[in-house]
């Protein structure tokens, strides 16, 4: 388990891709790495590399904001709740060192969650009401613990808006559609935001 | 012969669309294009509008340290507009994308 990472258990689509960006940019800015299923594409069986995910990261975030009906079927999503579960069955087998593992739980609305999974209460559970400042906010303070000289959400979110105007105009040049999650990698995202982050960072995390 | 047309009629537009397919970079490529690209487009010159908190913070290029914070964004782009230097000011979204650029006469 490596201190360094960071599990993301989010929803994939277009409607959470800025609140999916302000939480990986605020990770990569904390000198944190995200691990999230999408970024391995290694033919494995995605249970299975969830988990090994989850077994590696001593951080998790799970995002149960999207749990309610949605689609034109009007089925709940019950991977993020599934996903979450998993990682929680990790934390709680009593085994060696998984039983250090920190959890953040976002949601859209504070204290939705009594409504619908209660049993995760006593955990940091934080409310971005479909903001990505505030779930910069959240990751950055749960974070913060972890190194002292993280900067406030104010400074990472102004870095932030500088990164989606340059990245923005610097995709759409290319030929890739920066609003389009589908465009462009994440693997790559994230290596483009690393870097940014790298070369523009004034602060030593 | 219809061995011959169903052939064609597979293989060639899949072909075509292949051979128009543009192939993007990726990977270091892709990173190193980004980075020359922030060093050769990014101008000292323009500011900032961003929301944060409820209000609109007037920053210029490079600043850590807000010029000002306003109620609305019309009172932040009238304040960002009668900055020294200004050539440009970029108003970003709630979620933080460009959402317009105005380009302002020295």
């Amino acid at each position: 388990m490596d201190i360094r990472k960071v599990f993301i258990n989010c929803p994939f689509d277009n409607a959470y891709f800025p609140l999916l960006k302000s939480i990986l940019f605020t990770i990569l800015y904390c000198d944190k790495e995200p691990l999230i299923a999408i970024t391995n594409d290694s033919g494995e069986h995605r249970l299975a590399k969830l988990v090994r995910m989850m077994k590696s990261a001593s951080y998790s975030i799970h995002d149960i904001s999207r749990v309610g009906l949605s689609g034109k079927n009007r089925l709940p999503r019950m991977n993020m709740p599934f996903e979450c579960g998993v990682d929680f069955g990790l934390r709680y087998s009593d085994t060696d060192p998984y039983h250090l593992k920190k959890f953040l739980i976002l949601d859209s609305e504070p204290h939705r969650y009594k409504r619908v999974i209660s049993d995760i209460s006593g955990h940091d559970i934080m409310a971005h009401n479909d903001e990505p400042v505030l779930a910069m906010k959240s990751v950055r303070d749960w974070l913060k613990p972890t190194a002292p000289n993280i900067p406030l959400h104010l400074i990472i979110w102004d870095d932030y808006n500088e990164f989606r105007l340059e990245n923005g105009k610097y995709l759409e040049r290319i030929g890739y559609d920066p609003d389009d999650m589908k465009s462009l990698p994440i693997a790559d995202l994230i290596f483009l935001m690393g870097k940014w982050i790298r070369e523009n960072r004034n602060t030593v995390i | 012969l219809q061995i011959q047309r169903g052939f064609c009629i597979t293989f060639v537009p899949s072909l075509l669309r292949f051979m128009s397919t543009k192939i993007l970079p990726t990977g270091k490529e892709l990173a190193d294009g980004f980075m020359e690209f922030v060093r050769t487009t990014r101008d000292p010159d323009q500011v900032h509008i961003i929301t944060f908190d409820g209000r609109w913070r007037v920053l210029r290029q490079g600043r850590r340290r807000a010029t000002a914070s306003l109620e609305t964004k019309e009172a932040a782009i009238a304040v960002a507009k009668e900055l020294p230097n200004v050539s440009k000011i970029i108003v970003h979204g709630r979620d933080g994308s460009l959402d317009k650029e105005i380009r302002v006469r020295v």
